[in-house]
């Protein structure tokens, strides 16, 4: 079966500087990866690449079969027109750490916004699905709050809310809850953790250990811009090869 | 109690000699008004596409808006208004009233230093909003109008009634081109009876104008963050 996200080659360089060097990864349909490693590693930088929020120095990336960007024979990207690419990124949906939620529009406007004026749906419609959106990350009190009435947690459930609205086959989450209060990682990561268990495709970047081993089907752990190890979270976290993974482990799980 | 008679008697005979001043200085005060409002009412939607066309991705739009705004703002609004005053009739072939004049200039000077406060406010809106609109599938245009836009508003409020103030007391300016607003009427009044009561009056008026305006723009500023219940 074609992967919902197959990535060859990428690479991300940043004026003289190389943030992704030659990173090649896929995600099966209603796979959880996660990504881990070191600050500074490239992840965010690999993630962002995917809805072309980051444009790729060079590298194939396949949506869903379909090509957003390919090597062209002088070895500089190609991207599809504009046009092509939004449509194609359609198929993903992103958490970032900071949320990043509509500060003018309320959660039921937040959550409807992109459906209505993206995919055209009837206001009702899109009203309604919202509603049941905000019921599926328990917030369906919150309907009418804006997101500045909201806490940490909360704010990061409505953007999972925003981000499924439009229905994406593939879930991006850029450290979803680096930026929380230790003590409720938990509510966000529990949603998470219901999606994965709903078949949802996610590619996930964090620095919950716990999150990666218990949810995760595959782990990925980049170093220094480059895929250092990759495995089951049982051959990633019991059984580490590389001296960089074995250090990072040590460094991370003592804390 | 001489003194307090005496005093009593000179209240009244200024107040009565202001109250023959008012008609000529209120007179004055609308012309006044009627220059702020429509220089208010054209400069702040045209100040837009000024600001837009700064950040536009096309060299060419760019360049034309930088221009403009550099030129407005870096030439004194008293030269544009004598240069409007020399130029328009030469240039249309038509005489121009004084007031049209004037507010041509004001509209074209005020809309470049508000383009640079839009500007300033879209720049100021955080990168994570476009790129929220953009991992959602919303296009360029829909997330400037829908997104950035409706919170560039209450950021640039404060500085936009700054600049609206500043305006009130500019309007002085065109009395050198001979439109007979607040500050040429007073001016009349004090030439004629050698008193300066009329340029205390004319300053109570302005000063009546810029403390109705803030008051406006502080119920604005309020109406605009009602979404900002607390916190960020
Ligand atoms: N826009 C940019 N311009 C220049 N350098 C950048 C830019 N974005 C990222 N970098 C650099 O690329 C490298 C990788 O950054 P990236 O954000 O992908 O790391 P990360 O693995 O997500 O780290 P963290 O865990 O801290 O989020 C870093 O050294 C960073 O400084
Ligand atoms: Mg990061």
């Amino acid at each position: 079966m074609e992967p919902v996200l197959k990535m060859e080659h990428i690479v991300k360089q940043f004026s003289d500087f190389y943030a992704v060097k030659d990173v090649s990864l896929s995600v099966n349909k209603g796979e959880t990866v996660a990504i881990i490693g070191p600050s500074g590693s490239g992840k965010s930088t690999l993630l962002r690449c995917v809805n072309r929020l980051e444009r790729v120095t060079s590298g194939n990336i396949i949506i869903n079969g379909e090509t957003l960007v390919s090597t062209g024979e002088d070895g500089k990207p190609v991207y599809v027109s504009e046009r092509e690419a939004a449509r194609i990124c359609l198929n993903t949906g992103m958490i970032f750490q900071h949320f990043n939620l509509f500060p003018h529009m309320t959660c039921i406007q937040n959550i409807r916004y992109a459906p209505i004026v993206v995919k055209k749906e009837d206001r009702k419609e899109a009203t309604e699905q919202a509603k049941a959106l905000l019921k599926l990350v328990g917030l369906e009190n919150k309907a009418d709050a804006y997101p500045s009435q909201l806490s940490g947690g909360q704010k990061q459930r409505v953007a999972i809310a925003r981000g499924l609205a439009m229905n994406p086959a593939l879930m991006l989450f850029d450290e979803p809850t680096s930026a929380l209060d230790p003590e409720i990682t938990g509510e966000v990561l529990a949603v998470m953790k219901d999606l994965a268990k709903q078949q949802m495709t996610m590619l996930v970047v964090t620095h919950e250990m716990g999150f990666a081993r218990e949810v995760a089907d595959r782990v990925i752990f980049m170093d220094g811009g480059q895929i250092a190890e990759e495995g089951t979270p049982e051959e990633i976290f019991n059984h580490p090869k590389s001296e960089r993974l074995k250090a990072f482990l040590q460094k991370t799980l003592r804390i | 109690m001489e003194w307090l008679d005496t005093f009593f008697k000179e209240l009244m005979e200024t107040l009565t000699y202001v109250e023959t001043l008012l008609p000529a200085l209120l007179s004055g005060a609308v012309t006044t008004v009627k220059l702020f409002v429509l220089t208010l009412l054209m400069s702040i939607p045209l100040g837009l596409p000024f600001a837009l066309g700064s950040n536009s991705r096309f060299r060419v739009i760019r360049f034309l808006a930088k221009s403009y705004i550099w030129i407005f703002r870096g030439t004194p609004l008293m030269l544009q208004l004598f240069f409007f005053y020399f130029f328009l009739p030469i240039a249309f072939n038509i005489a121009w009233s004084s007031f049209t004049t004037a507010v041509i200039t004001f509209v074209l000077n005020y809309a470049a230093y508000l383009a640079e406060i839009y500007r300033a406010g879209i720049e100021s809106i955080d990168r994570g909003q476009h790129e929220a609109a953009l991992s959602l599938g919303i296009g360029k245009a829909r997330t400037m109008f829908g997104i950035i836009l409706p919170q560039t508003i209450k950021r640039v409020l404060p500085p936009v009634s700054n600049e609206m103030i500043t305006l009130i007391k500019d309007t002085a300016l065109v009395s050198t081109i001979g439109v007979a607003e607040l500050l040429k009427a007073a001016k009349g009044a004090v030439n004629r009876d050698v008193n300066a009561a009329a340029y205390a009056v004319a300053a109570i008026i302005y000063l009546l104008f810029t403390a109705g305006l803030t008051f406006l723009s502080r119920y604005l500023e309020k109406r605009f963050s009602r979404h900002e219940a607390k916190g960020n």
